[in-house]
């Protein structure tokens, strides 16, 4: 493959640390003998790999490593005798590192959601029969509807709907009387 | 009942495939009813674990705090564990994930640093460095650890990850990767990004 200062350099890491130039590092290292650039770019990297890892002498307490076992048992029995609570199950539910994956499980639980959303606005929907109605025949009929009726026609076709009273306002003509049907 | 007590790898095993296999067989051990088999598993890696967090968080009690954490979930969760992955790269990601968590919800990183050991001067890398001509000879020990702590934090977690596990526990990419749960690409990029940055702040001694 073809390497260039710009393909090179993320690979400087792996080279820098020793990592033995076969396939695509040999190309690299091959491409680091002719480009002084990332030459100097190279050995940048080697110094700061070489800097970072004497962070490794930064060893923990003897004391907290010698009491960590102790220290364990004490956090895991408080943990397994503590009630847990509906959130804190739920959020271990899906910070679980392995099994079902994360993804399917946000969905799993939006679309159980979703449903109950629109389960709850359909019975919302079904129970808006039984309202106080007004009949009133007329074929000329012009009431001005409401945002709520336009958009339940509009979804609805030709289903009639009965609407209670003070979301119309409606004026028949004095000498008929009119069905409204929406 | 379940597999027969495993005995400890040899020197001259491969060392990595016989401590994986070993760690395999605790796991199985705990998943089969054992939790005493849990203890050594905490053993075995509480060391590596506990410095891993220390260098992500620049602050030795959170990162014994969150040590504890990560060991807990870790034995909450083992029924889910599959034993694909190394029990390694497992606690490695609950550890990681415990400290990514801590540091969005914390306000300001608090630095407590732990002393270096007195072999570092020992460290073939410690002689290198102050045997350059750029690097004052009288460097103080305690200001360079500030100064490579400090540049640390100030890395965003991500790449700070990344740096952690790549140049101080000296994982591979591919297992960078796994532990947080990115590609190769990403992982080097960040790398790649994170030095760069480190390489300005740290201009004095490079």
């Amino acid at each position: 493959m073809h390497v260039n200062c710009r393909n090179a350099q993320p690979h400087l890491g792996d080279l820098a640390r020793g990592t033995p130039a076969t396939g695509r590092l040999a190309s690299v290292k091959a491409h680091l003998d002719g480009c002084p650039a990332c030459s100097v770019a190279f050995e940048r990297t080697r110094r700061l790999q070489s800097l970072l890892s004497l962070k490794r002498h930064e060893s923990p307490d003897e004391l907290i490593a010698r009491n960590f076992l102790p220290e364990f048992h004490r956090r895991l029995y408080a943990s397994l005798t503590r009630r847990r609570s509906f959130l804190s199950r739920m959020r271990s539910f899906f910070e679980a590192e392995e099994g079902l994956p994360v993804l399917a499980r946000g969905l799993a639980f939006a679309s159980a959601v979703f449903l109950s959303l629109f389960s709850l606005y359909t019975a919302h929907l079904s129970m808006q029969t039984g309202s106080t109605t007004v009949v009133v025949q007329s074929s000329n009929a012009r009431p001005s509807a409401t945002m709520k009726e336009v958009a339940f026609e509009r979804f609805s076709g030709q289903h009639p709907a009965v609407y209670v009273l003070d979301r119309v306002s409606y004026a028949p003509r004095m000498d008929e009387t009119s069905v409204l049907s929406f | 009942m379940g597999d027969p007590r495993p005995q400890p790898p040899t020197a001259q095993d491969a060392a990595t495939t016989a401590e994986v296999e070993y760690d395999r067989a605790l796991v199985r051990r705990v998943q089969g009813g054992d939790p005493r088999a849990f203890d050594e598993l905490v053993e075995r890696h509480k060391s590596r674990v506990i410095g891993t967090l220390y260098h992500m968080l620049g602050n030795r009690d959170d990162a014994a705090d969150l040590a504890q954490d990560a060991f807990v979930r870790a034995f909450q969760s083992i029924s889910r564990f599959r034993n694909e992955s190394s029990f390694s790269s497992w606690i490695y990601r609950i550890a990681i994930n415990t400290a990514l968590n801590f540091i969005r919800l914390r306000k300001a990183p608090a630095l407590s640093l732990n002393e270096w050991a007195e072999d570092v001067e020992e460290d073939p890398a410690w002689k290198e460095l102050i045997s350059r001509e750029s690097v004052h000879k009288e460097m103080d020990r305690g200001e360079l650890r500030e100064r490579l702590n400090e540049a640390l934090q100030k890395l965003s977690k991500d790449q700070r990850a990344v740096v952690v596990l790549h140049d101080i526990e000296g994982l591979r990419h591919q297992e960078i990767a796994k532990i947080l749960g990115c590609t190769e690409a990403t992982a080097r990029s960040r790398l790649f990004y994170a030095h760069q940055q480190l390489q300005t702040w740290l201009a004095d001694y490079l």
